[in-house]
């Protein structure tokens, strides 16, 4: 197992040094990212030079890169081109806001789709099905920006008409947000909203995906097998059929580990929460390439992490599949 | 022929259909193709076909913008500032006293563009890039494979955004052209993974025995089996199309005003306030109708197209 892990992990590092390469060439190729300095009338064009020369910029593409790789490995990613405050404490703060925003998504999806999808296969084509079989339609078709916008909307209108606080519509945390508990409590109020609008779509494929899996192994030979021995129908969803339907689903969770970061970058950007979508984005618009290398890579390796989880994890499912 | 076969049960119930008479003289059976089959699944596949209609009077209300709009595009009425929806403005106005119904009219006419464009670019790269990789092999399938990789582990959304932001962005030609070189890989691997499997079949090496040469065995022999495949992903791919386009225009590296898109009319509705919650509600509703419609379209070309790949039925 350990050599598996380490393989997996020694395999990707080409992969990530393809990826940045690549993203790192066609950022300085197609656009000058010293242009945002010289709009500045503050800098003087020799400070313009002095950083110009730290970064490598007056050398081939090549040999930037190169700069650019020294610099995150052994500075943390060092500063970025327009401000002089470091990469690295800004990036961990916002991911871990980022993460807990995610890791609740992720939780809470997981569970209620897994019971939708458990429902609608044990009850197919009962009332309750085909409720969740069109509202996953339409979740699918939502985009998750609209969804949060029209949350943001609803709830507004509830504070402004009522005065009851229900869930805060935007940024992490109140200006006084206490201790203990009541930090807890303030803080789940303002990720509430964000957290429903990711949920929506993930709902909807996981319940799907759920009850496509469970109907597949309902179907199954081995069912019938544990059905004829006499086994209590709970116990036949419960140890047969519910733990081999998860197999599939795990696989598929983890491959849209990524899909949920980008949906953060928009959600965040809605409900002003100070996450790594809206550092991205602020970063994009600055025009400044070092950050928006560090956000890649940063997300790169939680994907590749989580892609490793989600395989480590189906072998200790299904002990059919052996890692050598 | 195999795949005409494997069709066969779903076409027993249609011959009971129009072609009654032929059977009661018990003579002439008419010969029918493949395709004949395909059509008459996915004209008995009613959600599908109330898809295709609402999809293609919305397609043709947006492609007809200029003659249908009620108000132009970027008529400011200083009389009708921020109104709520009526039957003078049946999406309302925005602050400045545009009529969103004419704009969200227009914005339909640019994000079709867009997702048109971005599936015929990518279905087009795809499948040849797809063909060649699945069909050869070799070192351009490992190309085919890396860059696939690559995609496993960066955010497609987040390569987007830095590819809009330095190409630059704001034409809708433009951006359709960086969706399609983001997506062609969707559909070069379902390509590439078809004909890994029918370069193997008999026909495949009785062509060859005949003398075919690979482009004919390519595009003669291979492509009209995986056509099905090809159709419904490029199908779904519009949709994801439309939804991304409007997520970055959204974000502000799409389409740009003054030029609406379902995107960038949400933004401004939003910028403009969340009082005027219609602004937000309207055109995000109509990205809602749009997807749906093509998310139960594309499902009727799967039954119909693909009569082998049977879904656990909804």
């Amino acid at each position: 197992m350990l050599t598996f892990i380490i393989r997996r992990l020694l395999l990707s590092i080409p992969v990530l040094i393809a990826a940045t390469f690549l993203i790192f060439v066609f950022v300085s190729v197609s656009s000058n990212p010293l242009a945002q300095l010289y709009q500045n009338p503050h800098i003087t064009r020799a400070e313009i030079k002095t950083i110009a020369h730290a970064k490598g910029l007056d050398q081939p593409v090549v040999e930037r890169y190169w700069v650019w790789v020294k610099e995150a490995v052994l500075h943390k990613f060092g500063t970025g081109l327009t401000s002089p405050l470091p990469i690295w404490p800004q990036l961990t703060r916002v991911l871990g806001h980022t993460l807990q925003l995610l890791v609740s998504v992720l939780v809470l999806s997981v569970l209620i789709g897994v019971a939708v999808g458990i429902f609608s296969a044990i009850r197919q084509y009962s009332i309750f099905d085909y409720t969740a079989t069109t509202l996953s339609f339409i979740g699918f078709a939502m985009p998750v920006f609209w969804i949060a916008l029209i949350l943001q909307v609803i709830f507004t209108d509830i504070w402004v008409s009522w005065h009851v606080r229900i869930f805060y519509t935007s940024g992490l945390s109140s200006v006084d947000p206490g201790h203990g508990f009541h930090f807890l409590l303030d803080r789940a109020q303002h990720l509430a909203l964000p957290v429903i609008a990711l949920c929506m779509l993930s709902v909807a494929g996981y319940s799907r995906y759920m009850r496509a899996s469970m109907l597949e192994v309902i179907n199954s030979d081995y069912t019938r097998t544990a059905r004829a021995k006499g086994l209590p129908e709970w116990r036949v969803i419960a140890r047969h059929v519910f733990r081999n339907a998860l197999i599939p689903l795990t696989t598929q969770i983890a491959l849209d580990f990524g899909g949920l970061f980008a949906g953060a970058v928009v959600t965040e950007q809605i409900f002003a929460l100070d996450g790594m979508g809206k550092f991205y984005i602020t970063a994009l618009f600055a025009g400044d390439p070092y950050p928006v290398m560090a956000w890649l890579v940063v997300v790169a390796i939680m994907v590749i992490l989580f892609n490793l989880l989600a395989d480590i994890l189906y072998g200790f499912l299904d002990p059919r599949i052996r890692y050598e | 022929m195999s795949k005409a076969a494997s069709a066969e049960p779903a076409g027993i119930g249609a011959l009971q259909g129009p072609d009654e008479s032929a059977f009661e003289t018990g003579l002439d059976l008419v010969a029918r193709s493949q395709w004949w089959y395909a059509r008459h699944r996915f004209l008995r596949h009613r959600m599908a076909m109330a898809s295709l209609v609402v999809l293609t009077i919305i397609f043709l209300a947006g492609a007809f913008a200029h003659e249908l709009a009620p108000y132009g595009r970027d008529n400011l009425d200083l009389q009708a500032l921020s109104q709520p929806p009526s039957w003078h403005h049946l999406f309302g106005t925005d602050q400045l006293g545009r009529d969103y119904f004419s704009r969200t009219l227009y914005g339909i006419q640019s994000t079709e563009k867009v997702s048109l464009l971005v599936a015929f670019i990518a279905t087009a790269l795809g499948v040849v890039v797809g063909a060649a990789s699945g069909y050869y092999g070799g070192w351009l399938d490992n190309i085919l494979m890396r860059i696939t990789d690559l995609f496993l582990v960066v955010p497609a959304l987040a390569v987007l955004l830095v590819a809009a932001k330095y190409l630059g962005h704001g034409s809708a030609f433009r951006i359709a052209i960086i969706l399609g070189l983001l997506f062609w890989t969707n559909i070069a691997r379902i390509v590439r993974g078809s004909y890994l499997s029918l370069k193997e079949k008999e026909y495949v090496e009785a062509a060859k025995a005949l003398g075919s040469g690979d482009l004919r065995i390519i595009f003669r022999h291979i492509l009209p089996n995986t056509i099905g495949p090809i159709v419904v992903s490029a199908t779904l791919l519009t949709g994801l199309a439309i939804l991304t386009e409007s997520v970055i225009s959204f974000l502000g590296f799409g389409i740009l005003p003054p030029t609406p898109s379902l995107g960038n009319l949400i933004s401004d509705g939003e910028a403009a306030g969340l009082s005027l919650w219609w602004l937000v509600t309207l055109p995000g509703l109509t990205i809602v109708l749009i997807i749906l419609c093509v998310n139960f379209v594309g499902d009727g070309l799967r039954d119909a197209l693909d009569p082998t790949q049977r879904r656990v039925r909804a």
